[in-house]
């Protein structure tokens, strides 16, 4: 699969504060890739750096695999934090700008206009757009000339709950088209549900990244009781002599076992344990991440 | 062609892009008007020195200087639709959209020529309205184009220090401030400084007073599009334009 972003080492300095620490990651063809993080995690100054609006201190990044400039940045639709368009100008004299500016003169402004829901209010002036509607244009003007990929920074925020669940259609379709996707945003509910790949990202540096399966999984732990807690707890580190086994309550937790709680139940079984209680356990992936950005997982 | 599209998509939409241009075009023609007035009045049974002014040719410099004057007008313009732009991270939008620094500064020559056109345009008329034929009923058009030609190279030079004040300010009163007191206070002052030092005669290569040459009052030495003096006013405009770029790709966005 051919790469559409790569970043070596990128690094960033505001007032004398390292925001990004060398940062790498890459991006491939096809892939609706998340850039997961609290807020300063340095989400957006990865964006804008790639998108040429902010001056990296060092490190590299290429599009395409070629090279960096206009030339590269005019086959990416993005919306950087707020849009921005001339408040005096229709939703659609700006798209027809954005459109000359992206050398895109016989670009159709009706179809990424529909796309978004504003066909309506399209020749209404971008000043009087709600906070939602300006959102929408801003993405309207991202899809414009179907570009081969999408840079979206935070595209629901100030969005209302029908316009977030459209949004993420869009992307989602995009994806499903075989379009590039690169999604920054803080929420993990959304790049859960729209993204097949992700970085987590925390003080300027990648902590984890891969599919979210992947990033975002842990094997969890079994969960057992019996009648004689005591007897029971004996039992299994005989038969799980690595295993860490942890009381709760009435509960045993069993980490890092070797055994699927199967096999468990049978050898307990064979040795005449009769087990109240036995489920696989995993944590939320709310939890997942935030221990992930809280530094708290191994 | 794309740079043309985004002038004009840009200004053709814009209200207050009528209300400065019309506000232009009025006022050279109405103080264009009030000077052709006196001209025409006779002081003792004497005509006043510059009754001739508004004969062709010399009513070519005349209407020029007269609106020249009034560059002002374009340079608030100006001032305030790039301070805008900046402010309002239309530029940074422009930049993420694929244009480079220099195509933004491309963008922002081409439209000071628009409005530098139309000011020469509102000039021509003027000069339909007012001139006046002269003894011998010639219009010299050589020396309309050579005057013509001074006054855009003016217009562009005005201009781009407008652009450069809004990209280096980037708020609209600042830099309005800062454009109408170089040209009257703070370059009077560096003058007199480099007077002071013996350097003489070089107040007279300094910015606004090089680009004042090429739009001279009839009568006095008229623009000359080889002498030194106009290549430096275009120096001067090149400057501020490859300024205006470094300053936008010295910093982010």
């Amino acid at each position: 699969m051919s790469q559409v972003l790569s970043i070596e080492g990128l690094r960033k300095t505001y007032d004398r504060k390292l925001v990004l620490k060398g940062l790498s990651l890459s991006v491939a063809a096809g892939q609706v890739f998340g850039l997961l993080g609290p807020n300063g995690s340095g989400k957006t100054t990865t964006l804008g750096i790639v998108l040429g609006v902010v001056r990296a201190g060092g490190g590299r990044f290429g599009w395409f695999g070629s090279g960096n400039g206009g030339r590269e940045r005019k086959r990416i639709g993005s919306l950087l934090e707020q849009p921005c368009f001339y408040p005096w100008l229709s939703g659609r004299v700006n798209l027809r700008v954005f459109a000359a500016v992206k050398g895109l003169a016989d670009a159709s402004l009706d179809e990424p206009l529909a796309t978004v829901g504003l066909s309506v209010a399209a020749d209404q002036a971008f000043g009087t757009y709600s906070l939602g509607m300006k959102q929408r244009l801003g993405i309207a003007a991202a899809l414009l000339g179907k570009p081969e990929v999408l840079v979206l920074d935070e595209p629901t925020n100030g969005v209302d709950a029908q316009g977030i669940f459209e949004i993420r259609e869009i992307i989602m379709e995009y994806g499903r088209r075989g379009g590039t996707v690169i999604l920054a945003s803080h929420m993990l509910d959304e790049v859960e549900k729209v993204c097949s790949h992700v970085a987590i990202l925390k003080d300027g540096e990648v902590l984890k990244t891969g599919t979210i399966a992947a990033v975002l999984s842990t094997k969890g732990w079994i969960e057992a009781a019996a009648a004689d807690l005591s007897a029971l707890e004996r039992r299994l580190k005989e038969i799980e002599p690595l295993a860490r086994v942890e009381r709760r309550g009435g509960l045993l937790e069993i980490y890092d076992a070797q055994r699927s709680p199967g096999e468990i139940n049978a050898k307990l079984a064979a040795e005449g344990v009769v087990l109240e209680h036995l489920a696989r356990k995993q944590p939320s992936l709310e939890t997942q991440y935030l221990q992930l950005v809280k530094g708290s997982l191994s | 062609m794309s740079f043309l599209r985004v002038v004009f998509g840009k200004l053709s939409h814009y209200r207050s892009f009528y209300k400065f241009t019309g506000l232009h075009g009025v006022a050279i023609l109405a103080l264009a008007y009030i000077a052709s007035s006196f001209s025409s009045v006779d002081v003792n049974g004497q005509a006043m020195p510059f009754a001739v002014w508004f004969e062709y040719p010399a009513a070519f410099g005349t209407v020029a200087v007269l609106a020249r004057w009034l560059f002002y007008i374009p340079a608030f313009f100006t001032v305030q639709l790039v301070a805008s732009e900046l402010e309002l991270k239309i530029v940074r939008a422009q930049i993420i959209a694929g244009w480079e620094h220099r195509d933004v500064v491309i963008g922002w020559l081409l439209q000071s020529l628009l409005l530098v056109l139309i000011g020469l345009s509102f000039a021509v008329i003027t000069v339909a309205v007012l001139g006046r034929a002269n003894a011998n009923g010639t219009i010299d058009v050589t020396a309309a184009l050579k005057v013509a030609l001074g006054f855009v190279i003016y217009g562009m030079g005005f201009l781009s220090f407008a652009v450069l004040a809004a990209a280096v300010l980037r708020r609209p009163v600042p830099a309005l401030v800062f454009l109408c007191l170089w040209p009257l206070m703070i370059e009077p002052l560096v003058g007199y400084g480099l007077e002071r030092a013996e350097l003489i005669g070089w107040r007279d290569f300094m910015p606004f007073a090089t680009f004042g040459t090429l739009v001279p009052w009839p009568g006095s030495e008229a623009f000359d599009p080889a002498s030194t003096k106009t290549f430096v006013a275009l120096g001067y405009a090149v400057l501020a334009n490859v300024l205006t770029w470094a300053k936008l790709s010295s910093g982010d966005q």
